[in-house]
């Protein structure tokens, strides 16, 4: 009972803000560098030690982050760089390839259902541009929150995979979703 | 079964049109592993500049008795930005089927990439159908971890693919 008017109130207050997708712009690169070195930021899931933040400015440099193995686009909130989204293909065979999606939020902007509505939006521009059957999404097992809301966004839980990332002195399961284009979309 | 000795070693020059057969020839392949032609001679190239012993990629002849009977093969995945594991398979020519010799070959590769890389996690695919494959995956003590939706795209259709796990902790039967 309690969820379900919390969750309301959460819906009432996502309505008020624009979402939506656009390229990374220039002037971005520097909020998106701070985000991936900053552990706090990053939240409990994401943080995997220091790595070369300057590795972004080099591709959007040179590819604006559109690349054919990746698509990287900004999540804007009315207007405002609120965070990322990106989509990497993989598939074993080249002849069937299919995107990995992720999304990555400001704190600032976490906990409204900024993230599921980001993450729609990239489903349906990945579903329009590109021929794909299938969208892989998959969080670790104690990520709930991001559960969700690939859950809400349709995504079926396909399984959990043993010891796929190495995260904080330990190796940690994940749990893999799909979402077909033939999936009903919520 | 148990009077056949079964190894791994290199992928000789002599191996090749038998080790070809099993990637361009429908017949060779079997049911669920026939997806198209592919380049024969890029295999050829890729053979004679690193005898298909690269850091992403480890194959290896399964040998019976000393002859070439298939192979046995290990990509190495990366999957966020500090995790590894190895994906594995396994192929045998058709006459080499259906007396264990697929089971003690992958055994002995799943004992090999244990010994000689870190890697924590085995992982096997294999479509859905092909049931086989996974009563063997399930006799070397790999967990069946799901199903995953349309991951393959064979003979006109998306496939399932069921995924087994082995962990360098889990036990080994």
């Amino acid at each position: 009972m309690r969820n379900r008017r919390d969750r309301s109130a959460v819906g009432a207050c996502m309505s008020e803000e624009r979402v939506s997708l656009r390229p990374i712009a220039e002037d971005e690169l520097s909020a998106i560098e701070a985000l991936v070195n900053d552990p706090q930021a990053l939240g409990e899931f994401q943080w995997y030690g220091w790595r070369d933040p300057q590795r972004f400015r080099r591709r959007w440099q040179e590819s604006r982050l559109l690349e054919e193995e990746q698509w990287m686009l900004a999540v804007a909130v009315d207007g405002e760089f609120g965070g990322f989204v990106a989509a990497n293909r993989s598939g074993v065979r080249p002849a069937a390839p299919y995107w990995s999606i992720g999304v990555q939020l400001l704190p600032g902007v976490r906990g409204r259902g900024i993230g599921t509505r980001a993450q729609r939006l990239l489903v349906d521009y990945l579903f329009a541009h590109s021929p794909v059957m299938r969208l892989e999404a998959d969080t670790e097992a104690g990520n709930l929150a991001e559960q969700r809301v690939l859950e809400k966004l349709g995504f079926t839980r396909e399984g959990v995979q043993r010891a796929v990332t190495f995260r904080a002195g330990e190796w940690r399961d994940i749990v893999r979703y799909s979402l077909l284009r033939t999936d009903p979309r919520p | 079964m148990n009077e056949e000795n079964v190894t791994l070693r290199p992928i000789a020059e002599a191996d090749l049109p038998h080790f070809l057969s099993l990637l361009n020839d429908p017949d060779a392949m079997g049911e669920h592993l026939w997806f198209g032609w592919r380049q024969p001679d890029r295999i050829r190239r890729v053979w004679a500049e690193n005898g298909l012993l690269t850091d992403e990629q480890w194959t290896l002849a399964i040998t019976v008795d000393g002859e070439f009977r298939g192979y046995a093969a290990a990509m190495r995945e990366v999957a966020a930005p500090t995790g590894w594991h190895w994906s594995m398979g396994a192929q045998l020519l058709p006459g080499a089927r259906g007396r264990g010799i697929g089971t003690r070959a992958q055994r002995l590769f799943v004992d090999y990439l244990f010994a000689h890389s870190t890697a924590m996690r085995l992982e096997a695919e294999t479509e859905s159908a092909n049931l086989a494959e996974q009563r063997v995956l399930e006799k070397l003590g790999f967990v069946r971890e799901g199903v995953k939706r349309a991951q393959v795209f064979r003979a006109g259709e998306w496939r399932d693919v069921v995924l087994y796990s082995l962990l360098r902790t889990d036990p080994r039967p």
